[in-house]
């Protein structure tokens, strides 16, 4: 706990000052969460790889994952009822757990943003592209086109965010609507349309192994939920509105991948197996089908997606930045915000240019994009995971060091964090570690987190009493009352 | 949830809310600081349901959960509920100017409070010094310059102030009885009360009282300073008297 609050005392000015406090409502905050999960970009590929491990069974698998999801939702909402916080998860596990793993879950969950943020970075470059290449206007696949389009999203996204959380949620909200209602309708037409080809040439046999996988996988269609709980301060009624938006995001999310996955399964029913390992068989299958007009529309959707992505994940890297700026657990100049726009623009203009360099220069090494997709998500849900599990472990602490525990987040916390800790453990037993390489740069990613831990210890042991700052009710939210006891 | 639902009260709702306004009663008379479980234990509730209807009045800002996360404090959305009567009380104009009169001439903050039956409210916070302390001062009365001013005018303080509640806020407070006796002995001889470091570590204060014609004690002027420039305070105790006789009419 912070310095000021083991003295009892009240601020005047909240520790967050400078973001521009209680002005989002309900549907900017869930725009957030919804953006950082980029669902119809994830409802487009996902399902169909899942698909292919689980056949059939790909539907209990997301099944499965939504359970699980919604488990890790409520944890979370036992924090977002109780405080406001600028950084989420991080803040959260801060009033739990101490400062090690507090540490932990905030340095993990920015490699989930960072790492979500550059793949949409990517793909909102690739497809904004493979538009223009439809327009006429661009060979879609060369290196130049690749980078010009990247830094254009990029560009453009950095100006919305600077410009206002408001603005920058707006236009998610929008995108995202858009994005989903253009994927849902394309879904339909194929369903419509599709020929019948010969029967029997996708056969698929789930094993447990498979399934688990695909459980997994499915989980990682849903992270990105959580990121609401970085607009605590910045909601204007974060206890109502913040828990809100992460219990209705993982379920609504659910309703529309089971939906997405009931007609997939329907789709790739009867069609080639080699489409299942292409990436993006929804689209393959609109062009597999000369639907050009579609497959130019699911672009479209695809691209609106990622570029919400794009700012829903950078909006809460960004944040969670901030926080530690303010802390001084990150250089104090990441806490700055701009005084107009209340905006953390030094943290956006130091992490954006790092999101758009990343992909761009990981796709120059790589053979195919798609190996840098996989790369970078798979980077981005080892770092969500992590500190889903030890936020989930974390609840039933926070809420017995309140003195406020109940049966019902024991157990839910429980078996939220075992979910998390037996599908990742399974995964790698039966299939090692699908990309060895990665699961070396996130733990080389977290070895640094933890180096600046060890060295904040060493040099400023002050800065970690600090750690977990959130937005404090201030002295004018209180009746400034002094009560008497009642007396005899 | 439609809006016919809503707005239709199902069988087991007034119960629900007959629960809230007794969970929000209970904060309101423990004052600032109570625990989900002591308002829990006070009121009867089931502990989960009290610890959901403290969620949901802090979400809509009747209640503000305090910065340790523990306790529970009336939030400003209460004063509005009764048209400010429980809000801020406003004082006059003249007494306003009075109290910025004297702000214009002392570095420190400078709040005027009004001692009622049951609460000592915050009538006047220093704009450049927001009156941070109620919470605080709710819990360690015996520790305030405002709460030693009550405590000396009562007959027998023990009955406003059990010896129970003597605790200690800060290494510096004065928690034994026979302490709390000469001090507050002392606060009617000199006519104000000061405190240096026990309530909070890092501030002073000092209070003047303010009297009734009937010489009652109505309202104080209390003055706050870091605790390394508390030698300051006391120097100023004229100044500030001589506006505690101006507003003494003006607020009783």
């Amino acid at each position: 706990m912070s310095r000021r609050q083991r003295l009892g005392l009240i601020l005047s000015d909240s520790p967050l000052l400078g973001l521009h406090r209680r002005q989002l409502g309900f549907l900017e905050v869930l725009a957030q969460s919804v953006a950082a999960v980029a669902p119809s970009a994830a409802a487009v590929t996902i399902p169909g790889i899942v698909i292919g491990l689980a056949g059939g069974a790909a539907i209990w698998a997301f099944l499965a994952a939504s359970v699980i999801v919604i488990l890790v939702g409520y944890c979370v909402t036992q924090f977002a009822r109780r405080m406001a916080s600028a950084s989420g998860l991080y803040s959260y596990a801060a009033k739990a757990l101490g400062v090690p793993a507090a540490f932990t879950t905030g340095w993990s969950l920015m490699i989930g943003y960072a790492g979500a943020a550059m793949a949409s970075a990517l793909g909102a470059g690739i497809y904004l592209g493979s538009l223009a290449g439809t327009l006429g206007l661009e060979h879609p696949h060369s290196q130049l086109t690749l980078a010009v389009c990247v830094l254009l999203v990029v560009m453009v996204a950095a100006a919305l965010m600077v410009r206002g959380i408001q603005l920058s949620a707006r236009v998610s909200l929008a995108l995202e609507v858009v994005s989903v209602a253009l994927v849902l309708a394309i879904l339909v037409t194929l369903m419509l349309s599709v020929d019948d080809a010969s029967s029997d040439t996708l056969v698929v046999r789930p094993g447990f192994d498979n399934v688990t996988l695909g459980v997994l996988l499915a989980v990682t269609s849903f992270v990105g939920f959580e990121s609401s709980g970085t607009l605590g301060a910045e909601a204007r009624r974060p206890f109502r509105v913040v828990p809100r938006a992460l219990l209705w995001t993982p379920v609504a999310l659910a309703g529309l991948y089971l939906v997405v996955v009931g007609v997939q399964t329907s789709l790739f029913d009867g069609q080639p197996a080699s489409l299942l390992d292409g990436g993006s068989p929804v689209a393959d299958l609109a062009r597999l089908q000369k639907q050009d007009v579609l497959s130019f529309l699911l672009d479209l959707g695809i691209f609106s997606s990622w570029f919400a992505c794009l700012m829903g994940s950078t909006n809460a890297l960004v944040r969670v930045l901030f926080s530690m700026g303010r802390e001084g657990v990150c250089p104090p100049w990441f806490g700055r915000t701009h005084r107009r726009f209340g905006t953390p623009y030094v943290a956006i203009a130091v992490t954006v240019p790092v999101i758009a360099a990343v992909p761009l220069v990981v796709a120059h090494l790589r053979a195919s994009l798609m190996d840098v997709f996989v790369d970078l998500l798979t980077l981005s849900a080892y770092g969500y995971l992590v500190s889903y599990g030890l936020v989930c472990l974390a609840a039933p602490i926070f809420l017995r060091k309140l003195g406020e525990l109940t049966p019902a987040p024991v157990v839910v916390g429980a078996a939220a964090a075992t979910s998390i800790v037996f599908l990742v453990c399974w995964t790698i037993m039966s299939f090692g570690f699908a990309h060895d390489a990665f699961a070396v740069v996130y733990l080389v990613l977290m070895l640094l987190g933890w180096a600046r831990l060890g060295f904040l210890r060493w040099r400023k042991p002050g800065v970690l009493a600090e750690v977990g700052l959130y937005d404090e009710p201030l002295a004018s939210d209180m009746l400034p009352v002094i009560n008497l006891p009642d007396q005899p | 949830m439609s809006a016919t639902s809503e707005q239709h009260l199902s069988g087991r709702q007034p119960k629900a809310v007959q629960s809230a306004l007794q969970v929000l009663e209970e904060v309101a008379r423990r004052g600032a600081g109570v625990t989900a479980k002591e308002v829990a234990r006070a009121s009867g509730i089931p502990p989960a349901t009290t610890y959901r209807l403290l969620n949901i009045l802090v979400a809509e800002g009747y209640l503000v959960r305090m910065p340790d996360l523990h306790g529970f404090a009336l939030g400003q959305k209460v004063g509005g509920l009764v048209g400010g009567a429980a809000a801020p009380p406003t004082v006059c104009h003249a007494a306003r100017t009075t109290l910025n009169d004297l702000r214009s001439t002392i570095r420190f903050g400078v709040h005027l409070v009004l001692y009622g039956a049951t609460s000592i409210r915050v009538a006047d916070s220093d704009p450049d010094h927001p009156f941070t302390s109620a919470p605080l001062i709710t819990r360690y009365l015996h520790a305030s310059a405002i709460g030693r001013l009550h405590l000396a005018e009562q007959h027998d303080w023990r009955t406003a102030w059990p010896e129970a509640r003597l605790r200690a806020a800060t290494d510096l407070t004065t928690t034994a009885p026979i302490a709390i006796d000469a001090l507050l002995r002392d606060v009617r001889n000199r006519g104000y009360a000061s405190q240096r470091g026990e309530l909070r570590v890092d501030s002073a204060c000092l209070a003047v009282p303010v009297w009734s014609h009937t010489r009652a004690l109505v309202a104080a002027i209390a003055l706050s300073a870091p605790v390394e420039r508390a030698d300051a305070l006391e120097p100023l105790v004229g100044e500030v008297r001589a506006c505690a006789d101006l507003l003494g009419p003006l607020v009783s």
